[in-house]
């Protein structure tokens, strides 16, 4: 890209060159599936306060 | 002049390629345009052509079911520590939003994009799945917010839910981002009816000063309710889609690292209008709380209207319902369009509003797929649509958190962020955010479960 060229800033073509995969550390990694349970278990909690909500 | 003028004949992919696509030649018009302004030192000029994603964002977050929130809020609570509780969640939300703008300025690419190439398609497809279910859901309360608007003005459902569709396929037929985004800031303008609406209810200012230097006061104090218009009032301002949106109009709209400090002010721009706007619905809406009437059976915004009528005047609340249609379109527009952008980045596909439909079919598809979808549900005698419209903004709050941690990772990255990687005082007001709402929706999962813990 050159800078302040506005056609290269322009840019935005989805075939441009993939970024490498990051390799997630141990702590990254256990945050990520901790977050990933909380969602698991606050969804049906979620829709079973819906459901209360129905009913009332 | 070096940019003068554009020479867009160059190559940009293989050696056979030779001519740059209509959406990057369109792209380079605004940049050149940009570079012009910029080198003739007019500040607010420059502002103003490069502000729009952030006031997008903001305004777009003040959708149906959070001024529905914002309603029920100043109903049931009155003035008091509501008011400087939401100017708090929009200083949350520009901490949030900032990251995704210096994510898009750093690396010209999208959230979905990013998630995919860094993380793999295994938490990739957890992302998207968050996005998706969090996004259709809430495109359906925005046609419920439309809706109910509509039938405060004696339309039928499925009148003004079939304009709001036509009004937001047609958004899409612009096929050009600056068009679109202007198009939308116009309608944005809209969200501030409830400013005058807020005025028509006469708000003492001092019960207004006295909530924003005490925090109260709190009637009924700690109990589920105000547990769940906190995460409502929190999911009314920061949700996933407005990270995924945001980091994908800057990209589309070309920013790049020079032009931050711009895109930081219309973030900021956005988040002073948004909150103004918030504040103004529960202000209009407080006195309902004065006149202690039970909004607990209202089916839709337009309940608040309607209910507002004898105490701030027809006028007062023909602008409530208004403001709530806008609410709703405005929403519908850039709710969509989120889901548009992270599909297409997901799968590779090109990605722009500056696309045509033969070349962007899958981008616009994609948003023309989930709002008819949406209008669909909405048109269903005997939909839910009230509990839905409650329960979209604790989803969203919920699934803020790992959409939040993302965002994280992502703007810590030095190899792609550089010099625009999160420091320590972000990572601690991003990490805090993280935290605190992950704390209020287990807090809030704990007493759904178990509702005899706050009885005493």
């Amino acid at each position: 890209m050159h800078p302040n060229n506005p056609v290269s800033e322009a840019s935005n073509d989805p075939g441009k060159a993939r970024l490498p995969r990051r390799k997630l550390g141990r702590g990254t990694l256990a945050l990520l599936i901790l977050l990933r349970v909380y969602v698991l278990l606050a969804v049906p909690v979620v829709v079973y306060a819906f459901i209360l909500a129905l009913h009332q | 002049m070096p940019h003068d003028r554009l020479e867009l004949d160059v190559h940009t992919q293989g050696a056979g390629e030779s001519r740059v696509a209509r959406e990057d030649q369109l792209r380079a018009r605004d940049r050149q345009k940009i570079h012009q302004v910029r080198s003739g030192g007019r500040r607010f000029r420059l502002l103003w052509l490069l502000a729009g994603p952030g006031v997008l964002v903001m305004m777009g977050e003040n959708d149906g079911p959070s001024m529905v929130s914002y309603a029920t809020t100043g109903a049931t609570y009155g003035i008091g520590f509501f008011v400087p509780f939401i100017l708090l969640t929009f200083v949350m939300a520009f901490v949030v939003q900032e990251m995704a703008v210096r994510l898009g300025a750093a690396t010209g690419r999208g959230h979905a994009e990013l998630i995919f190439q860094r993380f793999g398609p295994f938490w990739g497809y957890f992302a998207m799945a968050d996005l998706v279910v969090g996004n259709l859901l809430t495109l359906v309360t925005e046609f419920v917010a439309i809706q109910a608007g509509g039938l405060y003005f004696g339309l039928p459902a499925w009148l003004s839910v079939s304009v709001g569709l036509g009004l937001v396929t047609a958004a899409l037929g612009l096929r050009r981002y600056a068009t679109w985004e202007r198009a939308l800031m116009v309608l944005a303008a809209g969200n501030l009816l409830f400013v005058p609406a807020a005025l028509l209810a006469h708000p003492s200012g001092a019960a207004l000063t006295h909530a924003l230097a005490r925090w109260g006061p709190l009637p009924g104090g700690f109990n589920l309710g105000f547990v769940t218009l906190v995460l409502a009032n929190i999911g009314a301002t920061v949700t996933p889609w407005m990270i995924f949106f945001q980091q994908s109009a800057v990209v589309d709209k070309g920013l790049t690292r020079v032009d931050l400090p711009q895109g930081r002010m219309d973030t900021a721009i956005g988040a002073v209008l948004a909150a103004i706007a918030g504040i103004a619905t529960v202000v209009a809406a407080a006195p309902l709380f004065a006149a202690h009437v039970n909004v607990a059976r209202f089916a839709s915004g337009a309940d608040f209207a309607t209910a507002l009528r004898p105490l701030i005047g027809s006028t007062g609340a023909t602008l409530f319902a208004l403001g709530i249609i806008e609410a709703g379109l405005l929403a519908a527009m850039t709710i969509s369009t989120s889901s548009s952008y992270a599909l297409a980045e997901t799968i590779s596909a090109r990605h722009s509003l500056n696309l045509n439909f033969a070349q962007g079919r899958i981008f616009y598809g994609a948003a023309i797929v989930s709002t008819l979808f949406a209008a669909c549900i909405v048109v269903i005698p005997g939909a839910p649509l009230l509990a839905i419209t409650l329960t979209v903004n604790i989803i969203a709050t919920l699934l803020m958190a790992p959409a939040l941690l993302f965002l994280l990772l992502l703007v810590n990255d030095r190899e792609i962020m550089g010099s625009l990687a999160n420091g320590w005082k972000a990572n601690i007001a991003g990490g805090g955010i993280v935290l605190a709402i992950s704390l209020v929706g287990a807090f809030y999962g704990v007493i759904i479960v178990f509702p005899n813990l706050l009885a005493g």
